[in-house]
């Protein structure tokens, strides 16, 4: 059995932040930043602007016409929708697992699908908390593409023969720290929204949160059994997470709501199926 | 190396046997087993199955 300390280690191992992501983030402090200073920025970065273009003309937006520069995303869409953007992609391109029990265009489809998901139970609430619904969904599992990417043997052999019985408790005893706990600390590492941070690292325990992010972290939780339920990609095991009430109740929606929720939610990952075909 | 597979009901029946599967742990929770008859519904709505008949086996 590995030791926490030992992960931890290997953290410092994995690659840093991509530079492009470094200089966005310092650019969230502050509320006058222009559409050309941020296309400056993620214009070095070719990789990342294709998959945020990519994003930004899919259906998902509902932007009719086409975009195909930053600086026209960042006009239509606004600083906060396409930093998120390019964090997300940023991560899943950084961490890609190699050869791997893991389809990566499943866990795309499951994350991006959590994200969806988050996004539609946090409808009552403000534009910027359902932003942050999005990308912490998005980013929840991020834990296990970590596993995936410092050691593709060992994700191999713990997943492939116990992806449908698997839980964190399990996880934590056979790789000495739970994915929930390692996305965590990669979030600190790259300095991610606290709000993010707290919904990778409680997103099976939402009890856990500090009251300030409980909504957020309780909507991901449930949009995780919610994506689960619906078999909407895959993210290398199917165990379910416990049902919170206390999380359900602080959403303040009817049961009734999920059928429009998730009627919705799912046309809105269906119509963003060509992003996942290349990550 | 051989990749695991999502998993993709094809039919409603498939979907059923999964989302009582899925659910199995949690289905004591009252909201859980309404949520499970939604995911049932919405499933089927996106199958183009507008009578419900079809599915009580
Ligand atoms: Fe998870
Ligand atoms: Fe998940």
């Amino acid at each position: 059995m590995e030791t926490c300390n030992s992960i931890a280690e290997r953290l410092k191992d994995l690659p840093a932040m991509p530079g492009v992501v470094i200089r966005l983030q310092s650019l969230t402090k502050r509320d006058d930043v222009g559409s050309r200073e941020v296309a400056q920025i993620l214009e070095k970065d070719t990789a990342i602007v294709a998959r945020v273009l990519k994003l930004v003309n899919s259906p998902f937006y509902g932007i009719s016409q086409g975009v195909s520069s930053i600086e026209e995303a960042v006009a239509i869409l606004g600083f906060n929708a396409l930093h998120q953007l390019a964090l997300s992609t940023a991560v899943f391109h950084t961490l890609a697992p190699g050869d791997s029990v893991l389809d990566i265009n499943d866990f795309w489809r499951h994350s991006f699908g959590v994200g969806t998901i988050t996004k539609h139970l946090c409808r009552g609430q403000s534009k910027d908390t359902q932003n942050e619904a999005m990308m912490g969904g998005l980013l929840h599992d991020v834990g296990r593409l970590v596993f995936a990417s410092a050691d593709a043997e060992k994700f191999n052999a713990f997943y492939y023969e116990r992806a449908a019985v698997t839980d964190i408790e399990d996880e934590a005893e056979f790789f000495g720290v739970d994915h929930q706990t390692v996305g965590a600390l990669l979030a600190e590492k790259w300095n991610f929204p606290k709000s993010i941070t707290h919904m990778i690292g409680k997103h099976h325990c939402p009890e856990q949160a500090p009251e300030a992010y409980s909504l957020l972290v309780g909507a991901v939780s449930m949009a995780d059994l919610l994506c689960h339920t619906m078999a909407v990609g895959f993210s290398a095991s199917s165990y379910a997470t416990d049902f919170s009430c206390a999380a359900w109740q602080q959403l303040n929606l009817e049961i009734s709501d999920l059928e429009v929720i998730l009627t919705d939610a799912l046309s809105e990952i269906d119509d963003a199926e060509h992003i996942f075909s290349s990550p | 190396m051989q990749k695991r597979q999502a998993i993709a009901p094809k039919t409603a029946e498939e979907f059923d046997k999964h989302v009582e599967k899925y659910l199995s742990m949690v289905l004591h929770h009252e909201e859980v087993q309404q949520m499970a008859e939604i995911a049932k519904k919405v499933f089927r709505k996106r199958l183009g199955d507008s009578s419900d008949t079809l599915r009580n086996n």
